[in-house]
């Protein structure tokens, strides 16, 4: 049997190619984590292999199992020659020589065990992993994770089909995608860059150095033109075909780059200044009304944002802004006044921050300044999920009825996991067949508890048909593509970058398809 | 490397690891009512497969194909192990940087599920035969280059033009996108079919380069596309001088390696970077323009044109092609038709479509044509390449049959004098009714296919 090795962690190099996408705060969060495996079955191995891979610093497996090939064939972290072995220890060592740095924990019991008998050892943990648990201790579990702000990620993976599902109170970031919105401010510039560009006289240039603005100046000279002139700003279709004139007239020979880029964005002169709509959701959420001493620190942030719109009518400047075809000199000086105008929003804004913390009894500077800056710098990019419990979906699940009279809809595989978890919980163990009167009697249940109509039921066994081929194999391409999707989701939720899913996705292998739902 | 899987335990082993697989496969299901319940498995099992690339697709390719129950696979790859590659590249470890991924893999896969034989080129793809490629039943590619795969692609269409059906499954990643596509080549569309699809990459324009810099990103794009073409061009003419590079000096290394100025950057040597890094810089404070940005890390990315990557968008999008693999060589579920885009970021979103092949696709494609004539004047072949030369402006077509029967052939000479007699040939009497004459000349793409009809009318 291969023997661990202990090595020096990795330099931060090797990781590089993923800090592109989540940068050095996101690799921090993840090499501080530590991730829980509950059944180290083929699915719950891959998962945690794509956590261990960017370098999660320690993770433990509790299962209770001996590794038994006719079940454990297709996992890749058992070797053939530890039959009888305890499966926990024998996949923890495979998992952890995919980085030496790695911290290996295992337990050999039952997870429902140490569910009953000590739930607070979870609280430990960053992420938990779970598959095949028993109904009421996975509930169990979920209460208690929840309680501590701890996203529990379930998954399931039969034959050729295979489910997620992320539990969690509430996700928050500022990175919900990693584009930066352009924050011009061209119908509504502040009074230094109205001076600025006044100052450059435009109409007096000649065409060689008009050549040299920025589309920006561009813009802004050709909008105070026309406000000179009408006395308003420009607003309808016949505005939009006098200002684009007066562009057209200036153009001057073909080194006019900047003017073909003022041409292509001339309409943002007519858009009002807007909030994002997820910017809007978030001023608008009771977090961000009322604050008190538990509130995080993006809610506390979220908060004096609200405030300082209310104060100021706009979000603090981004300040960043794209390449654009001008000249070095003109370029910088523009950027510069961007970079002044976001300074002293960001000081402003800063001032609200502290403010917030204060009324709540904390030290005004108990939010680092280079928080609050990402937190600047992102301000149209926060976003925040909440997530329904498992607990509530299944007492409570919403819009099955309207998923399942989609044809085209994966919702009925929903339904053959739903069973096949209640005959794991249930005592008498029947297997997962179309024909069987249990099944049949579950399926029959389940549709009443929820008043589905009765046509939809045929969708529903032909899953089941499908997912009893597989009695409870995994087939290993299937089941290393839940584990990744499994993983992917957890990295989005360590790094606070993109979004996870909310709050149940459902992989077809048969078709290639996913669909997510929210139940 | 002799495999285990002659001896009898290893075997054993296997079928004790694949009993349950192996009954899924006999067994028909609502979405395969025509499985055959005595399917030869030890058939399907033995299937070649090549796997093209060991890198982070690759490995995860190799690991889903063993264990899935396939005992025979290749597996190319022309890269040796970087440490940058660990993150992702399960199969390799600290020990094995600087050897070849593709034997590395191979021994990780074997040692792991030692009834799966893997056998390792260290190559290009490029440096095999077509004859090479005729042997497996299915290819799956795990690239990182457009080239490689138009490579591959075009190989594998080539090959189905004999007549061998051979299934491409062509994987791509990059951050949390990527893709998984099953291409039969000459059947659906191929990969060159869809080559308009791909997103161009981020280039700066030469004169912003050269003359006007805004941003970080234009004073290294100076310091690596201009000034150290110039500067090893300088340094060529002027072998004396060592001293001349500016380069801060951080160990006898560098002494050494600054007395011959290699005339190609290779962004692995460290002292090339470091040399970009500091006239990037340079360049940046000559222009005013902030240059906290520009370290090793911010040149690499945009040197390399380093594409960013994970290891779970890696383990979704080999596994998405290795479950088409196999539903394709089991026939125990209908298999991907015939993309699957998937994108990460905002919760896990798939788009399954089917890609329409081009007719007049370069690689894959043929033009069609149909050409009618009277039955009481068939026509000669002569007057027919006389047309489609007129109407397609070719040069000196040549024409066959589609079972590949050569009529007439304008080079090389024997051939031509060989099949000159056929010009002055009633085409009736050259070929049968359900065959299409096939042209190909300089002037075309691809080849085209003509049909021929008769009709009563005079």
């Amino acid at each position: 049997m291969d023997n661990p090795c202990k090595m020096q962690k990795y330099d931060s190099f090797t990781n590089s190619r993923q800090v592109r996408i989540w940068k050095a705060e996101g690799q921090n969060a993840i090499e501080q984590s530590h991730i829980c495996l509950l059944n180290a079955n083929t699915v719950g191995c891959e998962a945690l292999k794509n956590t261990i891979l960017p370098g999660i610093r320690e993770f433990t497996v509790i299962d209770a199992s001996v590794v038994d090939l006719k079940h454990d064939g297709s996992n890749f972290f058992v070797q053939y020659d530890q039959e009888g072995q305890s499966r926990a220890l024998c996949t923890g060592t495979l998992l952890q020589q995919l980085n030496p740095s790695v911290e290996m924990n295992y337990q050999q019991m039952e997870p429902e065990k140490l569910i009953e008998e000590d739930i607070e050892f979870f609280s430990r943990f960053t992420i938990v992993f779970a598959s095949k648990l028993k109904l009421n201790a996975m509930l169990r579990l979920e209460a208690f994770l929840r309680s501590k702000g701890i996203p529990l990620i379930y998954y399931n993976s039969i034959g050729f089909v295979g489910i997620i599902r992320i539990s969690v109170p509430e996700y928050t970031t500022v990175q919900s995608q990693s584009e930066v919105p352009l924050d011009l401010r061209l119908r509504n510039p502040w009074p230094e860059l109205i001076d600025h560009v006044r100052s450059l006289n435009v109409s007096q240039m000649d065409g060689t150095k008009r050549n040299e603005l920025t589309y920006i100046e561009l813009l802004i000279h050709y909008m105070l033109q026309f406000e000179a002139l009408h006395h308003r700003k420009p607003e309808n279709s016949d505005d939009r075909k006098v200002l684009q004139g007066m562009i057209r007239k200036d153009i001057n020979g073909q080194a006019s780059e900047n003017y073909e880029e003022a041409l292509s964005s001339y309409w943002r002169v007519f858009q009002e200044y807007k909030i994002p709509s997820n910017v809007m959701e978030v001023l608008q959420d009771e977090k961000s009304q009322f604050i008190n001493e538990k509130s995080t620190d993006f809610w506390v942030m979220c908060h004096s944002l609200k405030c300082f719109y209310e104060e100021k009518g706009t979000l603090p400047l981004l300040g960043t802004l794209p390449d654009m075809h001008s000249n070095t000199q003109r370029y910088l000086s523009i950027k510069h006044l961007y970079n002044e105008k976001y300074l002293v929003d960001f000081a402003a804004f800063k001032i609200f921050v502290q403010r917030t913390l204060q009324s709540q009894n904390r030290h005004v500077d108990d939010i680092p300044e280079v928080i609050i800056k990402r937190f600047c710098k992102n301000v149209l990019n926060i976003k925040f999920l909440r997530y329904r419990s498992i607990q509530e979906e299944l007492e409570s699940p919403k819009h099955l009825d309207s998923f399942l009279s989609d044809e085209n809809s994966l919702i009925p595989w929903y339904f053959a996991f739903r069973i096949s978890e209640q005959l794991l919980s249930s005592p008498t163990q029947s297997s997962l067949e179309k024909e069987s009167p249990v099944v049949k009697s579950l399926v029959d249940t389940l549709f009443e508890k929820y008043s589905l109509k009765q046509e939809y039921k045929k969708k529903v066994l032909k899953c089941i048909d499908e997912l009893s081929r597989a009695s409870d194999y995994e087939v290993h391409p299937v089941s290393s593509l839940v584990g990744g999707i499994a993983a992917q989701e957890a990295i989005k939720i360590l790094t606070k970058h993109y979004l996870p899913l909310n709050h149940t996705c459902i992989f077809d292998g048969v078709l290639s398809k996913t669909e997510t739902f929210n139940i | 490397m002799v495999s285990l899987a002659t001896s009898t335990s290893a075997s054993q082993i296997d079928e004790l690891r694949h009993s349950q697989w192996s009954q899924m496969l006999r067994r028909r299901g609502p979405f395969a009512p025509d499985v055959d319940p005595h399917l030869d498995l030890n058939g399907v099992f033995s299937s070649k497969i090549l796997v093209v690339g060991a890198g982070g697709l690759g490995c995860e390719i190799l690991k889903n194909l063993a264990l899935s129950g396939f005992r025979d696979l290749h597996v190319i790859d022309m890269d040796t192990i970087d440490v940058t590659n660990l993150n992702r590249q399960f199969l390799f470890t600290e020990n094995d940087v600087g050897n070849p991924k593709a034997s590395v893999a191979a021994k990780a896969i074997m040692r792991r599920i030692p009834s799966t034989t893997v056998t390792a080129f260290h190559c290009r793809i490029q440096d095999k035969p077509l004859e090479y490629y005729k042997q497996f039943q299915l290819v799956v590619c795990g690239l990182d280059s457009v080239e490689a795969r138009r490579w591959i692609n075009s190989t594998l269409v080539s090959i189905s033009k004999g007549g061998d059906f051979l299934p491409l499954i062509d994987g791509g990643s990059e951050g949390l996108k990527g893709q998984a596509r099953v291409i039969l080549p000459s059947i659906t569309s191929c990969y060159e079919c869809s080559l308009d699809m791909l997103t161009p990459k981020t280039s700066y324009p030469i004169c912003t380069i050269a003359n006007t810099p805004r941003l970080p990103e234009h004073c290294v794009e100076w310091a690596f596309l201009l000034e150290w073409p110039r500067a090893a061009v300088s340094k060529s003419e002027n072998t004396k001088s060592s001293e001349e590079i500016s380069i801060q000096d951080e160990g006898s290394l560098r002494e050494e390696a600054s007395v011959s100025l290699a005339p190609a950057f290779d962004p692995d040597i460290p002292w090339h970077v470091d040399w970009i890094v500091d006239h990037a810089r340079a360049r940046a404070a000559a222009f005013n323009i902030n240059a906290s940005e520009i370290d090793r890390f911010f040149v690499l990315g945009i040197v390399k044109r380093i594409i960013p990557a994970v290891a779970s968008t890696n383990a979704i999008i080999a596994a998405a092609c290795c479950n088409e693999v196999l539903k394709i060589l089991t026939d125990c579920n209908p298999s991907l038709d015939n993309y699957m885009m998937f994108v990460g970021e905002d919760g896990t979103y798939t788009f399954t479509f089917n890609l329409e092949k081009r007719s007049d696709c370069s690689v894959c494609g043929v033009l069609t044509e149909s050409y009618t004539y009277s039955k009481a004047r068939p026509p000669l072949l002569s007057t027919l390449i006389n047309h489609y030369k007129t109407t397609y402006q070719l040069t000196s077509p040549s024409v066959s049959s589609t079972s590949g029967f050569p009529l007439y052939f304008s080079s090389p000479i024997p051939l031509q004098q060989a099949t000159s007699n056929n010009l002055s040939k009633p085409i009736v009497d050259l070929i049968s009714p359900s065959q299409q004459l096939v042209f190909t000349d300089k002037a075309l793409t691809t080849s085209l296919y003509v049909s021929l009809q008769d009709s009563d009318e005079p």
